[in-house]
């Protein structure tokens, strides 16, 4: 019973943060999950994934209301985060313990120097005025108290970054935010509240994706996956109204040193090194 | 003034019908999946199991097992977004977007693919 409660606070925190900085939460879930509570990676991976489309959709019931998501750049990217989430997912359960580990540790000092290192980023110019072309779009800024018009530039560089996030996200079960920001933010020129809403949009889909591989191989653990998705739920909608409250920059550093020295953890693990 | 998009006021009311759908997916998602942890915690209808697949929904459910709620629950919540692209194809598909109808239907198969390979492995 304790283990069940020690699950649904992992997937609060992990839900609460997650949403904050605009991550699926599994980032913070796995580690924890397999280093802490002794969960067997791939049930971690399985209950990762199902919480990711559990974070994407209480974050994206606002988002969709609020006009904030692109449907048209969401379903257009979907196509190539799908497909490379079924191929992460088939890859991901015939990769052994050890091997998993390892690239999920590689993966996390990636998101962690990307988190630590994000708010030093210049952003691309805001691209104001008309929006042509089919993707090109507007949406109500409260802070600027105005419409802001965008536009939708190199268009395949996004969709080959959806393919490679949504690869990362089937085989290790995060929801590939990490990457799918950046390309949308940096790469594709999208302002930032439509970069996060659009991507919360997609890595439901692209979780789904990998989690219904999982869930027809009968590597999903209810007594893990369950308390870990009820917490997660709780957690999204909880991080959603303090994220206004807290500033991003500091949370983003110090979620990405605890990530940092998770990631150092798990690669040590991988090869054997328990600390 | 406020937008979905530059296309205007129907993207609005898809907007609210989307997130209406996302909200009453994931609240009998919880709900479901909450059943099946209660009766699990009671002890109701036999022990639970570790692991579990789509194959042993009919059977759970049928002899009302925590497991059977909890598999629907996991099922509801995944089809969650599956409804989500459904809705926005058929939406593509009243205001004559074959494009984006044709990728939807793209995004569709490969989750169908997913499954079928899935339960094929």
């Amino acid at each position: 019973m304790s283990n069940v409660i020690l699950l649904g606070v992992v997937g609060l925190v992990g839900g609460t943060l997650g949403s904050m900085v605009g991550l699926g939460g599994g980032i913070f879930i796995i580690p924890v999950l397999t280093l802490f509570l002794n969960v067997p990676i791939h049930a971690a991976v399985a209950a990762s994934l199902i919480a990711v489309v559990a974070t994407s959709t209480g974050g994206c019931i606002t988002y969709v209301r609020e006009c904030l998501a692109n449907l048209r750049l969401a379903v257009t990217m979907e196509t190539m985060l799908a497909l490379g989430a079924m191929t992460g997912g088939l890859v991901g359960v015939m990769l052994d313990t050890q091997t998993l580990s390892a690239v999920f540790g590689s993966v996390m000092v990636a998101v962690s120097v990307y988190m630590g290192t994000r708010g030093r980023v210049v952003d691309p110019a805001q691209v104001v005025g008309p929006a042509p072309g089919p993707f090109g779009a507007c949406y109500y800024d409260r802070s600027l108290d105005r419409v802001v018009e965008y536009r939708v530039r190199r268009l395949p560089l996004g969709l080959f970054l959806g393919l490679v996030a949504g690869n990362i996200s089937g085989m290790l079960g995060v929801g590939g935010g990490f990457i799918t920001v950046p390309a949308l933010r940096l790469g594709m020129g999208l302002p930032m509240r439509v970069a996060v809403a659009t991507s919360s949009l997609m890595l439901g889909v692209t979780a789904c994706a990998g989690a219904l591989v999982h869930l027809a191989r009968g590597t999903v653990d209810p007594v893990v996956t369950v308390p870990v998705v009820l917490g997660v739920t709780v957690g999204a909608l909880v991080g959603s109204r303090l994220a206004s409250r807290v500033k991003s920059s500091v949370l983003a550093t110090v979620l990405a040193v605890v990530l940092f020295a998770f990631a150092v953890q798990m690669i040590l693990a991988a090869v054997g090194i328990k600390l | 003034m406020r937008r979905t998009d530059i296309r205007g006021a129907t993207d609005i009311r898809a907007g609210r019908f989307l997130s209406w759908l996302l909200l009453v997916g994931l609240l009998i998602a919880v709900l479901l999946m909450v059943a099946g942890a209660v009766l699990a915690a009671t002890g109701a209808n036999g022990p639970m199991v570790r692991e579990t697949s789509l194959a042993d929904l009919p059977h759970a459910l049928a002899s009302l097992q925590p497991l059977g709620f909890i598999i629907l629950g996991l099922v509801v919540l995944l089809a969650t977004p599956v409804a989500r692209v459904v809705a926005l194809l058929l939406m593509f598909a009243r205001q004559r977007s074959w494009w984006f109808c044709g990728i939807c239907s793209v995004v569709l198969a490969v989750l169908a693919l997913s499954v079928f390979l899935g339960l094929r492995g």
